[in-house]
């Protein structure tokens, strides 16, 4: 059901007096759980870029709603607005759960933030759909782990009074997003158990969300293909002394990409090996696959003479395992190689003045035989993986068009 | 808007054989294309060794 902005406002408003509860707007969260069937009778509105300050001021104003949080899901178009009822009631909690925002590190201003990315993605327009008011609390809640990994504890005796107040309709929604199994645990985790068992529970099926948005957008349908090249091209490969590399945002499936060339190649010859971004000097290490880094930028930056000499130590080394260190001829799989480095410089904590230096050592770096990089769509990758960066970041991380 | 960072990458580095692999490609295209790389940069490596050691 489409509808103008105007009528939509007044839809809204007229709700939540008859409920006694907000709604909120949700577009696109989680859309690879049953989200969309369950919102689909709900309203729609499509709006454009320019009139979302004007919306939220509008919901702002209205009586019962308040905007006590904002999540932006950073694939550029998509947003919620969280409200609650009665201004009384929270008063007191309002501010507290004010200053310390929120799920994903954006600030208010990220108004901008949304249209910016809207922007980004090249969309006109934002379409908004409401939600029942217990899909809100269940989906921000859960998704605020899907994003981050972390809760805000501000908001956990919220969310535990919203849910157990609503016994009866809340496993009744939670079975309906999430499936029989998955959504009874959660509905009776969270009245029950304690914040730490809903953590670890949550953080299991995390794997198993992206596991279904992989699905989705195409990264099996890449491996699979990566896979199937390797079988046909593995006879092509002469048994010197080689690299290959792989380049590609988070969450591309590179490291898988390069277990499973590992296994087919290793099938055939023994002379493989797995890399991360650099040669050891020693013998290679076991590979950990399970390791999953959760914010790599987090670090401050290193000056600029640190830089250059992490710059120049792995040129070193890179030269080093070309030539020197063993005679033993091998095929290296490198999950990254060091001119990803240039790609993501905030990554590998190099100052930005050592850029030149970077570029003048990469022309002069060991020649891979074959750089493959991994193109998805980058929308998704943003909103579970690439959250924390900033927008000119996520400029230069997009995919090459082709 | 700015230029994507592969493609920078790909200007600076045009003597790497960089491959774009995609969820849209089909199998036999991916095959192929890595193929043809492969064998094209093998005999680009074979001609910079014989050129070193003066066989052409």
């Amino acid at each position: 059901m489409m509808m103008p902005l105007n009528q939509f406002l007044t839809e809204l408003h007229q709700r939540a007096v008859k409920d006694g509860i907000a709604y909120c707007f949700l577009h696109d969260v989680l859309r690879h759980s049953r989200l969309d069937e369950a919102t689909r009778s709900q309203p729609q509105i499509v709006i454009s870029n320019q009139d979302v300050p004007k919306l939220l001021s509008h919901i702002s104003d209205m009586d019962g709603i308040h905007i006590i949080d904002l999540n932006c899901n950073y694939d550029g178009y998509s947003f919620a607005v969280y409200g609650i009822r009665g201004r009384d009631e929270l008063k007191t909690k309002r501010f507290t759960i004010r200053t310390k925002l929120c799920w994903s590190g954006a600030e208010f201003s990220f108004i901008e933030n949304v249209i910016d990315r809207a922007q980004l993605f090249e969309q006109d327009s934002l379409q908004i759909n409401i939600a029942h008011p217990m899909d809100q609390t269940i989906i921000s809640f859960f998704y605020s782990f899907l994003n981050t990994g972390t809760m805000q504890k501000s908001i956990w005796p919220y969310w535990r009074e919203v849910v157990s107040s609503m016994t009866d309709t809340a496993e009744k929604r939670f079975t309906k997003i999430f499936g029989k199994t998955h959504g009874l645990m959660l509905s009776e985790l969270i009245k029950d158990g304690n914040k730490s068992e809903v953590y670890t529970k949550i953080n299991l099926w995390r794997k198993h969300f992206f596991r279904q948005a992989w699905q989705k957008d195409g990264v099996s349908m890449l491996l699979q293909n990566l896979r199937f090249a390797f079988f046909h091209v593995k006879r092509f490969i002469v048994t010197d002394k080689q690299y290959i590399a792989f380049y590609g945002v988070d969450g591309a499936g590179k490291t898988t990409a390069v277990f499973d060339i590992y296994d087919h190649l290793k099938a055939y010859r023994d002379t493989v090996e797995i890399r991360h971004l650099k040669p050891s000097l020693i013998s290679p290490k076991a590979p950990d696959k399970g390791r999953v880094q959760n914010n790599p930028h987090a670090h401050s930056k290193r000056n600029t003479v640190a830089s250059i000499t992490k710059i120049v130590f792995y040129f070193i080394i890179y030269w080093a395992d070309r030539f020197c260190l063993t005679t033993r001829k091998r095929l290296s799989l490198y999950d990254r190689f060091m001119p990803d480095m240039y790609v993501d410089m905030k990554r590998y904590r190099l100052h930005p003045k050592s850029e030149k230096f970077l570029k003048f050592a990469l022309k002069y770096l060991p020649q891979p035989l074959l750089s493959i990089i991994m193109n998805v769509d980058l929308r998704l990758r943003m909103s579970g993986r690439k959250s924390f960066l900033s927008r000119s970041q996520l400029c230069r991380l997009r995919p090459i068009k082709t | 808007m700015q230029a994507s960072a592969y493609q920078d990458l790909k200007a600076l580095l045009s003597h790497h054989n960089f491959i774009d692999i995609d969820a849209n490609q089909t199998p036999d295209q991916v095959v192929n294309d890595i193929e043809q790389n492969i064998i094209r940069q093998m005999a680009f490596m074979t001609m910079e060794k014989r050129k070193k050691l003066n066989l052409s």
